[in-house]
């Protein structure tokens, strides 16, 4: 013990999780001087999150995710190609071995007509149409961000675009990365772990267990305040705050210990509660946010 | 009942013991005899002493092993229930088939509100389309009453 703190290396293991599968990727690439996997992010119909929270990444950065790890080959946000030339790199991509991720759900009234990604040869390409045809064909699919695994914002009440997750929409296992957005220590993680010992273990919600196997509950520093039963009246005081509407004890992440924006926030953390981002239900079912 | 009894016999033999062995204390010649027999009573001194801290501890489990009485059949109507619906730090309580149960510190019931369902109200319904078939999950939640007919 060092300073009344109590070393928990299962814990602190938490926060080099990701570095960890990078590191032992990269011996394994080297060994075998294995081909990097192509990757393709397309980003439907959602609020581009995820990305940009990728771009958030540290441990490891986006530069290494690219540059060492899988070769990105469409993204309409980051690829420098446009229109239809763009659009090719897709087509041709498909046909080899490939990840897929996708952000942001499936929308599928009016035959997809509400997100489309791209125009080819005078045919709009709906979202929808693009995720199929990738789908069926990708080595591995991940949802990232909670539209994408259970239709999350894009889906809630009264659901004009017909928004589903993309587990509903194709027929296949698709690993779920729910958040909103998703932390990108879990994607790059999950990606890490696809890239060098296949397929992680998945809860029966299809999410991987290293990163979505405990609830917030079970990890946050103010659970002793709920065990004793000692609660906060108002957002501001210090206590638990499970009264006021906290979703931590039905939300399963690693928030209280991996934390935000480069490792230094979360909610619980900076006085407010638990809104349950990752959780299957999000965001109808974990409404009220606040109660008073 | 058995355990009192050994506990009592163990007790009494301690009790001989040490009621012996003052009386050899009180007749011995030399100070090596003196502390010899005050030691044999200071050990019988420890063994009482834990036989009755296991007495103590006895008691106390038999304390909780004792089923509650039944003293919640508070009777409830729809409007009295709707008071107590989690807001403002009022205790939330739901109603299943008649029964009211106390939701205030359950996991899933954060702010009084589980799922968009809000408490203070006979969720029956709700709870058979839901879980059905789980009425497990009644069973592990606090009764506080039930409804009045």
């Amino acid at each position: 013990m060092k300073d009344g703190r109590i070393y928990c290396p299962l814990l602190n293991s938490k926060n080099t999780t990701s570095q960890a599968l990078i590191n032992s990727t990269n011996r394994l690439l080297r060994q075998s001087e294995q081909e990097k996997i192509d990757l393709i992010w397309l980003e439907a119909t959602g609020c581009s999150g995820n990305i940009i929270s990728l771009l958030n990444a540290l441990n490891p950065d986006i530069i290494y995710l690219l540059t060492e790890m899988v070769n990105l080959k469409y993204n309409n946000s980051l690829m420098a190609a446009e229109g239809e030339k763009a659009f090719e790199i897709f087509l041709d991509t498909i046909n080899r071995e490939f990840i897929l991720v996708v952000e942001g759900a499936v929308s599928t009234k009016a035959n997809g007509l509400y997100t489309i990604i791209a125009k080819y040869k005078g045919k709009h390409i709906t979202a929808m149409e693009a995720i199929k045809m990738a789908g069926e064909k990708a080595k591995h699919v991940l949802a990232v961000g909670s539209c994408a695994s259970y239709g999350g914002p894009s889906a809630a009440r009264p659901n004009p675009s017909g928004s589903i997750s993309v587990n509903e929409f194709l027929e296949r296992e698709v690993i779920n990365i729910p958040g909103c957005p998703g932390h990108p220590d879990w994607i790059i993680g999950t990606i890490a772990h696809l890239i060098s010992h296949g397929r992680p273990p998945l809860d029966d919600n299809n999410r991987p267990i290293m990163f979505y196997g405990i609830t917030i509950h079970d990890n946050c520093p103010r659970r002793s305040y709920f065990d004793k039963g000692i609660f906060a009246t108002k957002l501001g005081e210090k206590e638990c705050m499970f009264k006021l509407g906290c979703r931590g004890p039905v939300t399963k992440t690693d928030c209280p210990i991996r934390q935000w924006n480069g490792y230094v926030n979360w909610p619980i953390g900076d006085n407010t509660p638990c809104i349950g981002c990752a959780q299957e239900k999000f965001p109808d079912g974990m409404e009220p946010f606040i109660r008073y | 009942m058995d355990k009192e009894y050994k506990f009592h016999r163990e007790i009494k033999n301690s009790y001989w013991k040490i009621k012996c062995y003052r009386n050899r204390v009180f007749f011995s010649s030399t100070l090596y005899q003196r502390s010899y027999y005050e030691n044999l009573i200071i050990h019988e001194v420890d063994k009482i002493i834990a036989l009755l801290e296991k007495i103590e501890e006895q008691s106390a489990l038999n304390l909780l092993k004792r089923n509650p009485e039944d003293e919640n059949q508070r009777e409830f109507t729809l409007e009295e229930l709707s008071e107590y619906d989690g807001s403002r730090g009022k205790p939330g309580y739901i109603a299943v088939d008649g029964v009211v149960y106390d939701v205030s510190t359950s996991p899933s019931w954060g702010g009084g509100t589980h799922f968009g369902l809000y408490g203070g109200k006979d969720l029956t319904e709700q709870f058979q389309g839901c879980h059905p078939g789980a009425e497990g999950i009644l069973e592990s939640l606090l009764k506080v009453g039930v409804i009045k007919k």
